[in-house]
């Protein structure tokens, strides 16, 4: 608790060590720090949604129990263990304009020599479409886990039971699997919310700094890049740390969940 | 019946199909990063890049059209299926010592000598033939330059005339005739000139292979970019000493978290998520300046400690959940039967708790390995490894291959222990089994 | 020689839970006790206790006048056979006969020996060098069987040991152990919440409820001798018919009074209430001690609600004014629902209880006699 505390302290003084608000002004001003906190939302509304619904959906499927799922399993489990650089270098050797997506393209007959996609250009709402893409990637296997583990700990008879009242099996999905789930969905969705917004070294590996502004990144750019700056950084760095901390109360609030004791 | 049966089977299908698409995914970039990490600068830089790395490298050698004593080295393209020039010289040492770098093949002098030999053999017997050719390259690379320029000419006085030049129409169409007849005229020349190449080559040159060092990547990885084995090393001592520090607190007290019961270990549970909530970076950062205060940054005992702190609270979830999964009966039947109560720690609970132990701590290195975040800031010259990979990754996009090699080097060990304990890391997730 | 005596011995949790109250026992050498009784009893708590996995919060224990009470469970000389066996999954069979064997420092070819006969004795000798986890539950229950008989304790504990195996494994394991005990002649404490498993068994039952003591003695003396109503209904099934009654004293005799009937008490009968000054009295008979009678002799007389035929013998169940009795007749003739039966009381074998306090009101003292 301790380096919190003097990283509060500290965002509140300036260069002479008084009290001052100079710091979080200057980031108020920052152009940057509006399209970092809109790029951020977009980034997690849209990240933990997608990714959801694929974790949710492999999550299933694994579950069915067919031949190879254990093989499989242990395949889905890879991306999540790669170190972040290891996934950083791998994305941008692809993603490059003579990159590996655009050979394979190439050879696979759906573009031609000059057509090659500029996948790192492009708006920056097509790039942040592309980073979700790409964390979706190394994220998906993580929640399909925490799924997992809630629908292999269901009661088999509940949702049996569901099939001999007459359910269809989609209906028996939503009516009876997913509020039994709810603990697993609720671990899942906060843990990844509370980490989506914190996002950003896969947009620094791929696309460099202030490409795509997003919070945490700033608070990088602001400690590592701009040395002197580093009170700012602080300041952003509660900012940062407040706003998630708001997101997960409301998060908890809204899902009724106080009581949470993790097995 | 037949109807269901056919239903069934296409469910099956596209079921399998399903899975087998996103194994593809999952698989596809690995290989690639893979792949690419072995691949040559030759390979790599060129478009489009192979699909596999190859393991020799097709040289010819050829006499140089500019001087006597100049010879051509060049190599085989798979992606372009023809040779590819790369170096131009008297000097054979640096042809190889140039080659070696573009394509990680390192030609042994003496045969190349011996080739060169053969060369001139080669040239003396079809010498006739080959500047009979040569010439007529010369002459035909010549045509082509003048053709290319009278297409440019053409195109360039047909854009002026715009459309609304109703009388200059006809004029236009004219000149798309010659232009296109001048194309025509320009692949059959090109065509020829690939023709003569080849045949060039057949009687002109002597081609060897050379095998490929595959991981020369990984060599000039470690030469090239500064401070990596010293990071490399720096990382496995941080990740060792978190995993000593991780366990040797995190262990004890998951062992009483799992046999005792204690005032406030809901409250324990509680903010062991809760410091999972807060934000790694912003801990960070005040952290360098208590570090400092205490010496410690900078130095990877500082890097471990800050890892620590957040690997303690999953190691003490693992590690309880381990202990709890071995019975106290066990303990016990121990202490009943001769054993003080260490005694039935190191006889039976110890032994049963290793595979977990060992696979928390395999887990923890993991995540103190990975860990780029916090190191980027908590390091300033003494960098671990994953920051280096970043820095490169960063600072010099463009050798690709390079990259790759750090990444891979990076990725490895967590590839193989999570091999090693992926059962652990299912059932510490919530007990899968498969 | 191996006498144990528990005095006073009482185990409380947190500030108001006492699992064991009181507990006062002497177990003779050789003997074979049961503690019995439903869950949460204190069976199990005091059988801990004298193991030393349990701290003793008041009273104290002594194994041949010797105060074990503080001392750690290795250095007690007893060893326990677990509900769940608690064998030691990450050694062989042979390991884990040994071990206790081991931490004595017995000499190689001893432990050898010894566990190896003691492997024969149970049945497992060919198991010898297979693990657990390959082993049947009956099969994992005779290795615990055979480390706790290895050590040639003073005291065997055994926690409901059979209560994990099936029913057919279960009655044929108590012969077993009855025949081991036999065997090696050790001090036995056995519990279990299953009463014919008891009676089986025990040389003493110690019957527990709420953690205190309800009664010690015999089988038969807990059987027909009951010391309350609590006893009564656990020990034997059926379990024993309750009927609340009335006392009336009508020109110097006693009667009881039941809605459906009234009942005279013989000199005999009425002895047993003479210090009993209360207006009512619970009755209880047990079901083989009702008979089926013709009208003179019976005592009421009542449809019949449900007829239970069991092979060797019928139970036959009335409404008695909303309470059900049970009474166990031989199997011929056979009787119907609905049909009217005379019943009337084995009157030695009736047991009277204070209404208020449950217990047993002037016991008999020479129940043998027929």
């Amino acid at each position: 608790m301790g380096p919190v505390i003097t990283a509060v302290i500290l965002s509140f003084r300036d260069e002479a060590g008084n009290f001052t608000l100079a710091n979080y002004l200057y980031i108020f001003k920052d152009p940057y720090f509006l399209k970092a906190v809109i790029n951020t939302g977009i980034f997690v509304a849209i990240s933990v949604t997608l990714e959801f619904v694929v974790a949710f959906s492999l999550a299933l499927l694994i579950n069915k129990r067919f031949r190879g799922a254990g093989a499989f399993l242990s395949l889905a489990l890879i991306p999540m263990t790669l170190p972040p650089v290891a996934v950083g270098a791998m994305w941008s050797s692809g993603f490059a304009v003579h990159g590996w997506m655009n050979s394979l393209l190439y050879r696979l007959g759906f573009i031609t020599e000059g057509e090659k996609i500029v996948f790192l250009g492009g708006t920056e709402f097509q790039s942040l479409m592309l980073i979700i893409l790409i964390d979706a990637w190394q994220v998906i296997p993580f929640m399909m886990i925490i799924l997992l583990a809630g629908l292999q700990n269901l009661p088999k008879e509940s949702i049996e039971a569901g099939y001999i009242f007459g359910a269809t099996r989609f209906t028996v999905l939503r009516k009876i699997t997913m509020p039994m789930m709810k603990p697993s969905i609720q671990t899942a969705l906060i843990l990844r919310i509370i980490s989506a917004l914190q996002v950003w070294l896969i947009i620094v590996m791929i696309y460099g700094y202030r490409r795509i502004p997003v919070l945490v990144e700033e608070v990088v750019f602001y400690e590592e890049v701009l040395l002197n700056f580093y009170r700012v950084a602080l300041a952003y760095s509660v900012i940062v740390s407040v706003i998630v901390s708001i997101v997960a109360v409301i998060y908890l609030k809204v899902s009724g969940a106080f009581e949470k004791a993790p097995e | 019946m037949g109807k269901k049966k056919l239903k069934k089977i296409t469910t099956t299908t596209l079921f399998y199909l399903a899975v087998a698409f996103i194994a593809v995914v999952i698989l596809l970039p690995i290989y690639f990063l893979f792949s690419i990490s072995l691949m040559s600068d030759q390979e790599a830089y060129n478009w489009p890049i192979p699909m596999a790395p190859s393991f020799v490298n097709k040289f010819i050698i050829m006499k140089s059209t500019e001087s006597e004593d100049k010879y051509v080295l060049s190599v085989y393209s798979k992606t372009r299926d023809e040779y590819i020039t790369i170096y131009e010289s008297a000097d054979l040492d640096d042809m190889i010592s140039f080659a070696e770098r573009k394509t990680n093949s390192r030609i042994p002098k003496d045969l190349l000598l011996q080739k060169i030999k053969e060369l001139e053999d080669v040239y003396r017997k079809n010498e006739s033939e080959i500047k009979a050719a040569e010439e007529e390259l010369k002459g035909l690379n010549e045509r082509l330059r003048s053709l290319n320029s009278q297409i440019r000419k053409y195109r360039k006085k047909m854009e002026k005339i715009t459309p609304e030049m109703t009388e200059l129409q006809e004029l236009k169409k004219s000149l798309e005739e010659r232009v296109n007849e001048l194309e025509r005229q320009k692949d059959d020349v090109e065509r020829r000139i690939s023709e003569l190449t080849r045949r060039l080559i057949s009687i002109g040159s002597v081609s060897f292979t050379v095998p490929k060092n595959l991981f020369a990547n990984y060599i000039t990885f470690f030469k090239v970019t500064s401070d990596s084995i010293p990071a490399l090393i720096r990382s496995i001592e941080v990740a060792l000493a978190t995993i000593g520090i991780s366990l040797g607190i995190g262990g004890p007290a998951g062992y009483a978290f799992a046999r005792y019961f204690f005032k406030g270990k809901n409250l324990l549970k509680l903010s062991v998520l809760f410091v999972r909530m807060f934000p790694g970076v912003s801990i960070a950062m005040p952290m360098v300046i208590i570090l400092a205060k205490m010496g410690f940054y900078d130095r990877p005992i500082g890097l471990s400690l800050v890892y620590s702190v957040g690997q303690i609270a999953m190691t003490i979830w693992i590690t309880a959940s381990i202990f709890m999964g071995i019975p106290i009966e066990l303990e016990e039947a121990a202490q009943i039967f001769g054993c003080s109560k260490w005694g039935a720690f190191f006889h039976v609970t110890l032994p049963l708790a290793l595979p977990g132990l060992a696979a928390s701590a395999m887990y923890a290195f993991i995540g103190s390995w990975s860990e780029t975040a916090q190191a980027i800031i908590l390091t300033q010259f003494h960098p671990t490894f994953p920051v280096v990979v970043y820095q490169t990754l960063v600072g010099a996009k463009g050798l690709v291959n390079l990259v790759a090699a750090g990444g891979v080097t990076m990725a490895l060990p967590a590839i193989l222990f999570t091999i090693i304990i992926r059962r652990y890391i299912l059932q510490m997730w919530g007990g899968i089994t498969i | 020689m191996a006498v144990l005596e528990l005095i006073n011995l009482s185990k409380r949790y947190g500030k108001r839970v006492w699992g064991a109250r009181n507990i006062n026992l002497k177990v003779n050498d050789k003997e074979f006790i049961v503690l019995l009784g439903p869950s949460g009893c204190g069976k199990t708590t005091t059988l801990r206790m004298i193991a030393g996995l349990e701290e003793v919060t008041e009273g104290r224990i002594l194994l041949d006048g010797v105060d074990i009470t503080d001392m750690p469970p290795r250095k007690r000389n007893v060893s326990m056979v677990f509900q769940n066996y608690a064998v030691w999954p990450h050694m062989t069979v042979y390991e884990n006969i040994a071990f206790p064997l081991k931490m004595k420092k017995m000499s190689k070819e001893e432990i050898d020996r010894t566990v190896k006969d003691v492997a024969k004795l149970v049945n497992i000798y060919e198991f010898l060098d297979r693990y657990p986890r390959q082993l049947s539950g009956g099969q994992r229950q005779r290795v615990a069987l055979a480390r706790a008989i290895a050590v040639k304790p003073k005291i065997f504990l055994m926690d409901e040991p059979l209560s994990n195996l099936d029913a057919k494994l279960r009655v044929r394991m108590r012969t077993e152990l009855k025949a081991i005990h036999h065997k090696t002649e050790a001090t036995t404490i056995f519990v279990t919440h299953d009463q014919s498993e008891a009676m089986s068994m025990a040389d003493r039952i110690v019957v527990m409820r709420n953690g205190r003591v309800e009664q010690i003695g015999t089988t038969d003396e807990v059987y027909y001798n009951c010391a309350n109503v609590f006893v009564a209904g656990f020990i034997g099934t059926p379990p024993t018919n309750f009927l609340e009654m009335e006392i009336k004293r009508e020109r110097g005799k006693l009667y009881l009074i039941h809605p459906l009937f009234r009942f005279e008490l013989d000199d005999e009968l009425a002895y047993q209430l003479k210090d009993y000054n209360k207006d009512k009295v619970i009755m209880g008979v047990r079901p083989e001690s009702m008979m089926i009678t013709n009208e003179k002799e019976g005592v009421f007389t009542q449809e019949i609600l449900v007829v239970e035929p069991q092979g060797s013998h019928q139970i036959i169940a009335l409404d008695l004014n909303g309470k059900i009795i049970k009474i166990v007749a031989p199997s011929f003739p056979r009787y119907r629902e609905n049909e009217k039966i005379h019943v009337a009381f084995d009157k030695r074998r009736i047991m009277f209880f204070d209404i208020d306090t449950e217990q047993r009101i002037n016991p008999f003292k020479d129940f043998h006699k027929e």
